[in-house]
C-alpha cells in the first residue's frame, strides 16, 4: 500500500478542459470519494490514476514512484468499471483469476486465491458459474473480487453501484466499506450520489468544472461547506442572500418555525410527511426555504398559514459571496 | 375489453412464407425430382427414376471438384473474416465522421456487381496494364507475367467480394461493444498488444464463427469469380453445375450435383453448430 499524491494535474480533450490544476494527497489506506455532477472531471481523474488516459501536465505519485511514466498494464491498480466489464467468455472463477493466469501464477496457488477472494465477496462455490447467469449484485461482487485479485496498491471504482436498486446499493456499500477496511487498501471511488459518498468515504472530494471545490470529511463537508456549490450539492441547503454582506447557508433541520410575529415571516407553501420526517417549503419574500423536522417536534401548521422563521445561528454559516 | 388480434403482421408473415414456398421450396423439390431423370442428349431429360446421375458424382472428377469447392470457400471465408474483423475494429475507433466515410465506402463496394469487380481485377493483374507491368517497371520483377488466371487471383476476387458484406455485418456489434472490457483487461496487466487475442477474439468468437459460416455458404455459390480469375482446375462446383446443366444440356446431372452440394453444405453447417455448442458450455 502507498499514498497517492497528485499535483497540478491538467487534462484537456480538444478545447474542453476536463481537469484544471488538480492537487490532492490521498493517504495510505484512505477511502476517498470523488463527488460531482456529470462532466465535472471525476471520471477523468480516476482514469488518469488508472493510466487509461494520458495527462497533459502535473504529477501522479504512488509512494515515491512517478506513475505517469508507467503504462496502465504495469501499474498495480485494481479497477471496477461502471459497466463492470466482466469478461463474458470466462466463468466467475476465470474472471477473478484472469490476472493471475496472465502472470503465470501456478494453477493450484491461483485456484486457492480465487476461492479466498470469492469467499471474501460472498460468492463461495460459484467459481464455475457463467457470468451471464449471475444477478446484478453477484456481478458487482465478481468485479470487486477480480479488481482485488492482484493485491493492488490502489483500488479504483467508477460509479459501480449506479445500476443497482436502493436496497442492494446500501448492502454493496457496506460490503465495500468492510472489505476496504479489512484490506486497508487506498481507495478512490467515483460517484454522483452524495448519500453514497457520505456512507463510504473517509474524505469526500467535491469536484465541479474540472476543479476541486472542497476536500473534507463527510461531517466537515456537511456542517461547513466551503463554497456555495458544495452547499447546494451536499444536501438541500437554504442559501439566504443578505444585502451588503456575504450570503449564509442554513440546513433544513436548523430552521425553526413558530407562531411568533415580528422577525422574519413566511408562508407555508407545501408540506409532506416522509416517515418520521416532516418536510416543508416556506416562502419568505421571493425565496423558498426548505425546512425539515421530526414530525411532532414542533407546532403544526396548515398550508398557507403565516409563520415566524428563525434559525440557530450556530448552525448557519457564511459562504464566500 | 378483448384485444383484437393483430392480423397485419401475421398476414405479411404468411405472405412471405407463401412466396418462399413458391419460389424456393417448389424449385427445390423440382430439382430433386429432375436429379433422378434420365439425361437425353437430344432433349432436356426423359422422365425416369435412375441413380445414374448420382453415381457420376462418385467418379473422381466431380469428387475432386467438390472438395476443391469446399476448400476454396472455407479458405476464402476465413481470409475475409480475418481481414474484415481487424478493419472493423479499427474503423469503430475512429471519429464519427471517419466511421461514416468508411461505411459509405464499404456500401459502395457492395453496389459494384461481381462482373465489374472481376473485370477490374482482371485488368489489375494483366501483363499489359496492371500490377505486373508496374512491378516490372519499378524493377522489382524481372520477368513480369499476368497474375491471372490463378488460384491466388480467384482468392483475391472472392475475398474482395465478401469483404464489404462481412464488414457491414460485424460493424454494428463491434462499434457498440463495451470498450471498458478491453480497458479492464489492461488494468489487470494485459499488454495492449495482446488485448486483441486475450479479449476481443474470445468475446466475438460466436459472431465471428457465424459470419464465417455465412461467408462459406455465400462463396460456395459464387459463379463469376472462378470463371474470370481462376484456371479451369480452380473451378468450383457452381461453375461445373452450370456448365453441365446449360453447356451440355444435361439437366439431370446438374440437378444431382446441386443436390449433393446442398447436402454437403448442410452437413458442414450442422457440424459447425454442434462444435460451437459443445465449446460454449
Amino acid at each position: 500500500m502507498a499514498a497517492l499524491t497528485i499535483t497540478n494535474l491538467r487534462k484537456s480533450f480538444g478545447s474542453f478542459e476536463a481537469l484544471s490544476d488538480i492537487s490532492i494527497a490521498v493517504e495510505d489506506g484512505e477511502f476517498i470519494c470523488l463527488l460531482g455532477g456529470s462532466g465535472c472531471g471525476k471520471t477523468t481523474l480516476l482514469r488518469l490514476i488508472a493510466g487509461l488516459e494520458s495527462h497533459d501536465e502535473g504529477d501522479i505519485l504512488l509512494g515515491s514512484e512517478d506513475l505517469t511514466k508507467v503504462p496502465c498494464h504495469k501499474r498495480n491498480i485494481g479497477m471496477v468499471f461502471q459497466s463492470l466489464a466482466l469478461f463474458p467468455h470466462l466463468n466467475v472463477g476465470d474472471n477473478v483469476g484472469y490476472g493471475m493466469r496472465l502472470r503465470r501464477i501456478a494453477a493450484r496457488q491461483s485456484a486457492a486465491e480465487v476461492t479466498r477472494l470469492l469467499d471474501m465477496v460472498g460468492l463461495s462455490g460459484l467459481a464455475k458459474r457463467s457470468v451471464a447467469a449471475l444477478s446484478g449484485g453477484q456481478r458487482q461482487r465478481v468485479a470487486i473480487a477480480r479488481a482485488l485479485a492482484l493485491q493492488p496498491q490502489v483500488f479504483l471504482m467508477d460509479e459501480p453501484f449506479s445500476a443497482l436498486d436502493a436496497a442492494l446499493r446500501d448492502q454493496m456499500q457496506e460490503e465495500v466499506k468492510r472489505i476496504q477496511r479489512d484490506l486497508g487498501v487506498t481507495t478512490v471511488f467515483v460517484t454522483h450520489d452524495q448519500r453514497e459518498a457520505m456512507a463510504l468515504a473517509d474524505r469526500i472530494v467535491v469536484m465541479n468544472g474540472g476543479k476541486i471545490e472542497q476536500a473534507a470529511s463527510p461531517d466537515a463537508l456537511y456542517s461547513r461547506p466551503a463554497t456555495r456549490f458544495v452547499a447546494e450539492f451536499i444536501g438541500i441547503n437554504n442559501i439566504i442572500e443578505r444585502a451588503g454582506r456575504p450570503p449564509i447557508a442554513v440546513r433544513p433541520e436548523a430552521i425553526m418555525l413558530s407562531t411568533h410575529e415580528g422577525g422574519l415571516e413566511g408562508q407555508i407553501m407545501r408540506q409532506r410527511r416522509l416517515g418520521a420526517l416532516l418536510e416543508r417549503e416556506i416562502k419568505v419574500g421571493d425565496q423558498t426555504l426548505h425546512q425539515s423536522e421530526i414530525a411532532g417536534a414542533g407546532p403544526s401548521f396548515d398550508i398557507g398559514s403565516a409563520v415566524g422563521v428563525a434559525w440557530d445561528e450556530g448552525n448557519a454559516w457564511e459562504l464566500p459571496a | 375489453m378483448m384485444a383484437t388480434p393483430a392480423y397485419g403482421p401475421r398476414l405479411i408473415g404468411g405472405l412471405a412464407f407463401g412466396v418462399m414456398a413458391v419460389f424456393f421450396v417448389v424449385p427445390l423439390i423440382f430439382m430433386i425430382v429432375v436429379s433422378f431423370y434420365q439425361p437425353d442428349p437430344m432433349g432436356f431429360y426423359k422422365v425416369d427414376f435412375v441413380w445414374e446421375n448420382y453415381a457420376k458424382f462418385f467418379s473422381s472428377f466431380y469428387y475432386t471438384v467438390s472438395f476443391r469447392s469446399l476448400y476454396s470457400s472455407v479458405l476464402g471465408a476465413v481470409l475475409v473474416v480475418a481481414l474484415a474483423f481487424p478493419l472493423v475494429l479499427f474503423v469503430s475507433d475512429l471519429s464519427r465522421k471517419w466511421q461514416l466515410f468508411w461505411i459509405i465506402m464499404l456500401l459502395s463496394l457492395m453496389c459494384l456487381s461481381e462482373v465489374i469487380i472481376g473485370f477490374a481485377w482482371l485488368i489489375l493483374m494483366s501483363e499489359s496494364a496492371g500490377m505486373p507491368r508496374l512491378l516490372g517497371w519499378l524493377g522489382l520483377w524481372n520477368d513480369p507475367r499476368s497474375l491471372s488466371p490463378s488460384f491466388g487471383a480467384m482468392m483475391i476476387g472472392l475475398v474482395f467480394l465478401g469483404f464489404s458484406i462481412v464488414s457491414l455485418i460485424l460493424y454494428p456489434s463491434v462499434s457498440r461493444r463495451d470498450r471498458s472490457i478491453e480497458e479492464a483487461a489492461v488494468t489487470l496487466g494485459t499488454p495492449p498488444a495482446l488485448v486483441f487475442f486475450k479479449v476481443l477474439l474470445p468475446t466475438f468468437r460466436v459472431s465471428l464463427l457465424s459470419v464465417t459460416l455465412t461467408m462459406f455458404v455465400y462463396l460456395l455459390g459464387v459463379f463469376v469469380m472462378p470463371t474470370m480469375l481462376g484456371r479451369p482446375k480452380d473451378w468450383t462446383m457452381t461453375v461445373i453445375i452450370s456448365d453441365k446443366a446449360l453447356g451440355d444440356a444435361n439437366l439431370p446431372l446438374g440437378a444431382a450435383l446441386a443436390v449433393v452440394m446442398l447436402i454437403v453444405t448442410m452437413l458442414v453447417l450442422v457440424l459447425a453448430a454442434v462444435l460451437t455448442r459443445g465449446r460454449r458450455t
